[in-house]
């Protein structure tokens, strides 16, 4: 029992990890019908911000994880006008093959700035336990699983009950009649960037403590976490969280008990299977055209 | 017009086939002269790095170069190899990229070295063998010997020599130590799923095996990249130690998880262990119970070619060099040496000298000599780590020459 | 809104539509040399393969130049396959590196059991062994589209990858297999760079002719009309489904044989080789070199091989700088390197307009 209890709290934890990453993914995609590769590397770069704010600001844990997601939020800015903006009126498969660039210079300017050796990030409130049935689970998974149930909350709050997110919800559902009726598509369209890359730091900065920080965590995330949004049906921000735990719960619980050596696949697998029993495919609620 | 466009593709078509003759003519000729700048026996001595520096991929960092600079600095302030001044040609070659090691080692040849040093982990060589035989060159690359590169091995090259030690002695000696040292018969084996973790865990349930052994939870595999072991942990929980050999950042995931569950048992690993205590990976309690199987520890060990070089390079660069930086010194040297013993910087004479080189002024090793492997490094050491990062030396172990992967 | 990767009318449909497959002003989007007649197309193949074949060994200064050449015509045919995948078929395909991978192993399979003599039919066993396999999974995801296509062949790459590297045998242990026998064909061996490139150069002539008969033939003109809007062109009697998976299944093909080339020539496979990286290389071939033309691929595999050797100088700024220059080359030049001439037109003719 208490071995069901520990995987199925590092399932959670793991879960509501890839939940943070792929909503950030899912809300941009939604919004501006991005697909941002760099994605991945905003987890990194997240990390990386708040590891500078803790060790050369020496800033605590937690004003340095806000630090990293404010921050983030900028950068966010500044890709939707470097990258995005200029490309507007272009091919989305353009658009694709810039944010794969957008990468490549962001994990080589922090390669730059930071090294590549790898590093540890405190996590926010201490390393201690608690024992939950009789199981140890540390803190800093009970902290990433509240955050992020605070962080849902709030966006399902921004998204219903405030101008803006409203205004970026009529731009998800028609960009052209969003304008018209008077929504400010550049402001949307920043926001959102803004929006996705702050939940791709704070992803960055709850998973870091638990593992080390390099160059190349943030992309590997990113990769599992496309697993929950598929299973999410892409769509809807409540499905892709819970699709995301799933994955999580997955990972670790199946793995935990069978297929051991196959846990890091069992992701991928689980899209085949449900690319095979849906084949119209999950992206269906948010891509059709006619 | 159409008749015309015919016609230049035809012209075009046997010009390429006079072509393609006189390119083969000249391909044949070329093949004989690969050390041309070599032979030249009074310039300066060429010797390639086959690594990257900080920046270069996700992966680099400058140990190596570090190392291997320190050690061309004092080979030409005594004068050079035989009064000749040595000089170190670096090519990126990342442990991440087959192809761009393929490249690196096809410029490093075009440099005509006497030498190459690097590349860094075994599947690099794997990628490169062929080419390397091809070349003619001696390689001592700086990664571990694994069962498919040592002489003899599936994609070996009788031009590669080891300057670090062999997977499967570190782990047989690692075991050995719990066994019998420790006298535990309770040891859990999990290690990272890509070929240096499987050729580590192989190996331990191996020498498990030997002393009539079974691993306790079986074999456990873990994803380069994990962040939760959880289950590996449990299934070792009943284990009085752990052996787990792997990258550093899930082995500090398995450290701070054990603390995390209570369970208080020694975890023995490889060289991945000083990237985790000098990086701040896992610190205090979690590395209290760490044993590392491991070549040489720079800093702690106390031959005076080592602290000799722990000196000089904590008066370059302000920090203590990792053991990877210990091995692309000794590298360097181990290939000068060989230089000076063929008499000549000719590949193909150091080539033959490398099977009876001999260097005992080690930064790393105390001593080198090729066995019939390749191997020339047989220094391994059990490292106990301690909560504030401090780390003694607990036993030496002179491991057995290492027979061919064909004898 | 258009937040399918693929399938809007404004968005891809606005890149693909060529000058050639549009009788309304034919030739006029493309460069001249790029223009219509096969007979011509063809005879710019000949020149151009045996110009590399004569002048290739000649301005090589040493034995990387002639390596990054022999890399270069493989990444020809990678990225040939490859645009019939993502540009022609509109596959947003991650498993292409999957399907290269599996032709590497089947090939050095074939001749490992049975001799180098047996090149020939190693590569066949690669390019037909890989064509089924593509061809399975393009009818399993006939339906997936855009990005959703995109995140299956991921998983199934991933997927591939660990089985490879799990399993012993036919892809060696931990996915490395080594020494692979050489290409050999009508009882010669291919050994040294300058071997295999003399023979690649051929290969290479031989896929982009066929790139440019397909380019002139009516499979290309309803592949893309599938692509855009597949509905009308189901309602206009186009086999909307069978031309886009023919044309997948073909750019797999493809890539089984680049793979498989790779493998006998470096003598060596392993999963790391056809990795993600790769995979994002594929994608940036296509898209840097442009997907209207079949001489797309050829410039942008020139530019992914050459790029980084051009910028190695700069040693710790490399990889930033690489990042960099790519997103520029993205923001100036929407189709790609091959569009540049359009590209200068249209801004000309944009200024004399005001």
């Amino acid at each position: 029992m208490a071995r069901f209890v520990a995987l199925l709290a590092s399932g959670i934890a793991t879960g509501a990890i890839l939940a943070v990453v792929a909503l950030g993914f899912v809300v941009l995609h939604k919004a501006t019908g991005v697909v941002n590769f760099a994605h991945g590397d905003l987890v990194t770069l997240g990390a990386y911000v708040a590891l500078w704010a803790g060790t050369d600001l020496g800033l605590g844990p937690v004003p340095a994880a806000l630090l990293a997601v404010a921050a983030l939020f900028g950068v966010g800015v500044v890709i939707e006008r470097v990258a995005h903006a200029p490309l507007r009126k272009r091919p989305a498969m353009t658009v694709v093959v810039a944010t794969l660039a957008a990468a490549l210079v962001l994990r080589g300017l922090v390669a730059l700035w930071q090294g590549s050796t790898p590093r540890s990030l405190p996590p926010l409130l201490g390393d201690g336990t608690v024992r939950i049935a009789g199981a140890p689970v540390a803190v800093q998974r009970i902290v990433i699983v509240a955050v992020v149930a605070v962080v849902l909350a709030g966006l399902a709050f921004t998204f219903t009950r405030t101008s803006a997110g409203r205004q970026v919800r009529a731009l998800a559902a028609d960009p052209e009649a969003a304008q018209m009726l008077g929504v400010r598509t550049r402001g949307a369209s920043m926001l959102t960037f803004g929006l996705s890359a702050a939940l791709a730091g704070l992803a960055g900065v709850l998973v870091a403590p638990l593992s080390a920080v390099d160059l190349g965590f943030g992309f590997g995330l990113m990769v599992t976490a496309f697993a929950g949004a598929v299973i999410g049906g892409f769509g809807n921000l409540g499905g892709v969280a819970l699709g995301a735990a799933v994955i999580g719960i997955v990972q670790q619980v199946v793995g935990g008990y069978v297929l051991q050596d196959w846990a890091p696949a069992l992701p991928y697998a689980v899209i085949l299977v449900i690319v095979l029993l849906r084949p119209a495919g999950v992206l269906s609620t948010g891509g059709t055209r006619l | 017009m159409k008749k015309t466009w015919g016609l230049l593709a035809a012209a075009a078509l046997a010009l390429a086939a006079c072509g393609g003759q006189d390119a083969d003519d000249a391909g044949s000729g070329g093949n004989g002269s690969g050390g041309n700048a070599s032979a030249d026996e009074s310039g300066p001595i060429t010797i390639a790095a086959l690594w990257e520096v900080s920046g270069e991929s996700d992966v680099a960092v400058d140990d190596f170069q570090r190392g291997a600079e320190i050690a061309v600095a004092a080979l030409n302030e005594a004068g050079g190899i035989d009064g000749r001044e040595v000089v170190l040609e670096r090519f990126a070659a990342s442990p991440l990229d087959p192809a761009s090691t393929a490249t690196a080692v096809q410029k490093a040849l075009d440099a005509e070295p006497s030498a190459m040093v690097g590349p860094l982990v075994a599947g690099q060589i794997q990628a490169t063998s062929a080419a390397i035989e091809r070349g003619g060159v001696p390689v001592i690359p700086i990664g571990n010997a694994d069962p498919t590169v040592i002489a003899g091995g599936d994609s070996a090259s009788d031009h590669v020599w080891f300057v670090n030690s062999y997977i499967p002695a570190l782990v047989d000696a690692g075991v050995d130590y719990l066994t019998e040292d420790l006298g535990l018969t309770e040891i859990g084996v999990i290690g990272t799923d890509e070929p240096f973790g499987q050729t580590g865990v192989e190996q331990a349930i191996a020498s498990l095996d030997e002393a009539g052994l079974e691993p306790v939870g079986g074999e456990q595999l873990y994803a380069p990249d994990a962040t939760d072991l959880t289950q590996q942990v449990l299934a070792v929980e009943s284990a009085e130690a752990v052996v787990n050999w792997g990258f550093p950042n899930p082995i500090a995931v398995q450290l701070n998880q054990l603390v995390q569950n209570d369970i208080a048992i020694p975890t023995l690993t490889g060289p991945s262990a000083p990237v985790v205590v000098d990086n701040g990976l896992a610190e205090g309690e979690a590395i209290d119970d760490l044993l590392a199987v491991m070549t040489c520890n720079p800093g702690v060990d106390e031959s005076d070619a080592s602290t000799a070089f722990v000196e000089a390079y904590e008066a370059e660069h302000g920090a203590t060099p990792s053991s990877n930086a210990a091995l692309a010194h000794d590298a360097v040297l181990i290939a000068a040496a060989a230089i000076s013993d063929a008499g000549s910087s000719d590949p193909a004479a150091v080539q033959e000298a490398m099977a009876d080189v001999e260097v005992t002024d080690g930064a790393c090793a105390e001593s080198y000599a090729a066995d019939e492997a390749h191997v020339l490094n047989h220094q391994i050491q059990i490292v106990a780590y301690a909560a504030d990062g401090s780390s003694t030396t607990e036993k030496v172990v002179e491991g057995e020459p290492v027979a061919r992967a064909d004898g | 809104m258009t937040v399918e990767v693929t399938g809007s009318a404004t968005g891809a449909g606005a890149e693909v539509a060529p000058g050639v497959a549009d009788p309304g002003r034919p030739g006029r989007a493309l460069p001249a040399w790029a223009g219509p007649g096969l007979g011509r197309s063809l005879a710019g193949v000949v020149a151009f393969s045996a110009a590399v074949a004569v002048l290739g060994p000649q301005v090589a200064r040493g034995g990387s130049d002639l390596l990054l050449m022999t890399l270069w015509l493989v990444h020809i045919i990678s990225a040939t396959g490859y645009r019939w995948v993502y540009a022609v078929a509109g596959r947003f395909s991650f498993a292409q590196t999957l399907m290269m991978a599996l032709g590497a192993y089947t090939s050095a399979w074939v001749t490992g059991e049975m001799g180098a003599a047996w090149t020939p039919v190693g590569l066949v066993a690669a390019v037909a062994g890989v064509a089924l396999v593509g061809g399975a999974v393009g009818w399993v995801a006939r339906r997936s589209d855009g990005f959703a296509f995109a995140i299956v062949t991921l998983a199934l790459a991933e997927l591939g990858r660990q089985v490879l590297s799990h399993t012993e045998g036919f892809s060696g242990r931990n996915g490395n297999l080594v020494g692979i026998e050489p290409l050999q064909l009508a009882g010669r061996a291919y050994v040294t760079d300058e071997d295999v490139l003399t023979v690649l150069v051929w290969v290479v002539a031989a896929v982009l002719a066929l790139a440019m008969a397909i380019e002139r033939s009516p499979v290309r003109r309803q592949a893309l009309a599938a692509r855009t809007n597949g509905p009308v062109a189901a309602g206009l009697g186009v086999p909307v489904e069978r031309v886009r998976l023919a044309v997948f299944v073909l750019g797999c093909a493809t890539g089984a044989l680049a793979g498989a080339v790779m493998g006998h020539w470096q003598g060596f496979v392993g999963t790391d080789s056809f990795g993600l990286d790769l995979a994002i290389g594929l994608l940036l071939m296509v898209q840097l070199g442009g997907s209207r033309t079949p001489w797309g691929p050829v410039l942008g595999a020139t530019v992914y091989v050459w790029l980084p050797e051009a910028l190695s100088g700069l040693e710790e700024y490399r990889a930033a700088a690489y990042g960099v220059l790519l997103l520029v080359t993205v923001l100036v030049l929407p189709d790609g390197l091959t569009g540049l001439p359009a590209t200068i037109r249209q801004r000309l003719r944009r200024g004399s307009a005001s």
